[in-house]
């Protein structure tokens, strides 16, 4: 009899151990209700106008322009010789030539605004640029 | 695509060559500039790195797509601006656990991977209380992406980052510095090079907030500088947009475009005792936040050296070599941008102990980058091509003459930081940055 007492004690508490060790063993995450702020912020950008588009390249003055990037020349180049070939009444004016201070990438929106007016200053009635990489 | 951008506000149509790899940024860029498309000819990658006669069947194949988009191409559409107000930003409502919290942040590109602390209006409104800015000031408009950043926001990537309200007037600083153009941040977010931003702090305030200057200063266990550096990433890529892989180019990336390198200098222990910031301007009492954009760093680990000239070689072996393929010969700090001035600064972070060794000869700073420019040199043949291009007055040279890295003092900036140790960091920085920037910390 208390051989079976004590046997039955041990089964009560293997079978409560293994009843009750998973429930503590694993915390389950609570969930919640959670009040947010978006952190993606609004996008805003002044809007710019295009320039008007040109139907014709044949006398016009196409400014090829370079931003120092390995090849962006060499691609240009043979883009000046097509247009030289293909559209002889065309200006090609090659800028990286012209005017080595614009053969860069600007970094800043004022050295942007420069080189736009140097090209402007050639009287420019088109930009064709490789941006190579 | 700013450059273009501009031709095309001055009133000239463009046409741009661009590499298929890169049209997403293109794009991108060109709508972040408030243009609403623009005429690209996507050329297969890549344009560069490839010999002449690969480089010109790209062009002839280019050509008809060029003349076509010259004369008959028109705009898709028109961009369409946001309404939403600036401030108060969005409240949203989630109900889930903490895990699927930070899922839903990732999910949505409102965090970069690592945890985030949940930005409820209850912490952004106590992160505010470090401050006396209007929640509504916009700080910030945050290229590429151009999103506004509000003080609101700054407190808002504090919580996330683990900052705490006093840390508000060190994060608006930050801010500060690296919106200044001399950062160029645009550049630096959407480069393939693997840059990351670089802050230093000077000040009372270092031991004030407890930011780390000493050992292990860049590692784990500097809440300060490490949540400081995660609000930079946050910002730049959640607000910024700057995300791979098609608007952060960055080939490999860099640990440092994940927590951004911080450090307070190691003012008690920096024997020639004129602190960077006083070096350059600012009073021992005042807090000021320097930044600068990076490339990767690298280490100086000379043990052996006991004369200070002995030491000052090996850096110069590390200036000279850092960065190496994109740096030009003879560079000069006051002239802008050009392939034949790239990486025209480095900051050397001298660990304590080769501060000590080098100052037993050079008692002063600039003595030691008046050093460091005449030895920072490669023999000719290390440049890569066309970014070496001495003037007449160098007099003759061949592929093995020495040509220095720099010609002025200032282009070698030096901060003492870190432990004891052996130890020192060269930080290049990044090829259109113009000069490091410097902001004074409000009280």
């Amino acid at each position: 009899m208390r051989r079976s007492f004590i046997s039955h004690g041990l089964f009560a508490l293997a079978l409560g151990i293994v009843l009750v060790m998973p429930a503590i063993s694993v915390a389950k995450e609570r969930t919640q209700e959670w009040e947010l702020i978006n952190p993606a912020g609004v996008v805003q950008i002044k809007q710019v106008q295009l320039a008007p588009r040109i139907t014709t390249l044949e006398g016009k003055t196409i400014v090829l322009r370079w931003n120092g990037k390995h090849n962006g020349d060499n691609f240009l180049n043979r883009i000046a010789e097509l247009l030289k070939e293909k559209i002889p009444s065309a200006k090609v004016v090659k800028l990286y030539e012209v005017d080595k201070s614009t053969v860069k990438i600007s970094g800043s929106a004022a050295e942007s605004a420069r080189i736009a007016q140097v090209i402007k200053g050639l009287h420019a009635d088109i930009v064709i640029a490789a941006q190579s990489d | 695509m700013v450059d273009q951008s501009e031709v095309e506000k001055a009133g000239i149509p463009t046409v741009t060559a661009s590499s298929d790899q890169f049209e997403g940024l293109a794009r991108n860029t060109v709508k972040s500039i408030g243009l609403p498309d623009m005429a690209f000819v996507i050329v297969p990658h890549p344009m560069g790195m490839i010999s002449l006669q690969e480089i010109r069947a790209k062009a002839d194949e280019a050509f008809p797509k060029i003349v076509q988009l010259a004369t008959q191409w028109k705009p898709a559409g028109s961009a369409v601006q946001s309404a939403a107000p600036l401030y108060p930003a969005e409240r949203i409502k989630f109900k889930g656990t903490y895990v699927a919290l930070n899922k839903m942040f990732y999910d949505r590109g409102w965090s970069i991977g690592l945890p985030i602390i949940p930005p409820t209006p209850e912490a952004v409104m106590a992160m505010l209380k470090g401050t006396t800015h209007n929640p509504a000031e916009v700080v910030w408009s945050v290229p590429p992406r151009m999103g506004q950043l509000t003080v609101e926001l700054v407190a808002a990537y504090g919580v996330m980052a683990g900052c705490k309200p006093e840390h508000m007037p060190l994060l608006l600083a930050v801010v500060k510095a690296l919106s200044s153009p001399d950062y160029d941040w645009r550049g630096s977010t959407t480069t393939t090079a693997p840059t990351n931003p670089i802050i230093i702090i000077n000040g009372p305030i270092l031991d004030e907030l407890g930011i780390g200057y000493s050992t292990g200063v860049e590692g784990g266990e500097m809440p300060v500088n490490v949540a400081v550096g995660y609000f930079i990433n946050l910002v730049g890529d959640v607000i910024g947009g700057s995300v791979p892989p098609e608007i952060d180019k960055s080939t490999q990336g860099s640990r440092g475009d994940l927590v951004a390198v911080v450090v307070g200098e190691n003012e008690k222990l920096n024997p020639w005792k004129q602190s960077y910031a006083v070096e350059y301007g600012f009073r021992p009492t005042d807090n000021v936040v320097t930044a600068f954009s990076a490339y990767m760093g690298n280490n100086n680990t000379d043990h052996t050296s006991v004369k200070s000239r002995d030491l000052l070689n090996t850096f110069a072996a590390g200036i000279a070599g850092a960065s190496s393929g994109i740096t030009s010969c003879l560079t000069q700090m006051d002239k802008g941008y050009a392939v034949t001035n790239r990486v025209k600064f480095v900051f050397v972070f001298f660990g304590p102990e080769h501060a000590d060794t080098i100052f037993n000869e050079f008692k002063t700073k600039k003595a030691v980058s008046e050093y460091l420019v005449k030895k920072a040199a490669l023999p000719f043949w290390m440049y890569a091509p066309d970014l070496c291009k001495p003037p007449k007055e160098f007099g003759s040279y061949d592929e093995n003459t020495l040509i220095p890295r720099f010609t002025g003092p200032e282009q070698i900036r030096i901060v003492v930081t870190g432990g004891p140790g052996k130890q020192s960091q060269i930080w290049p920085t990044f090829t259109t940055v113009t000069k490091p920037v410097s902001v004074l910390i409000e009280k």
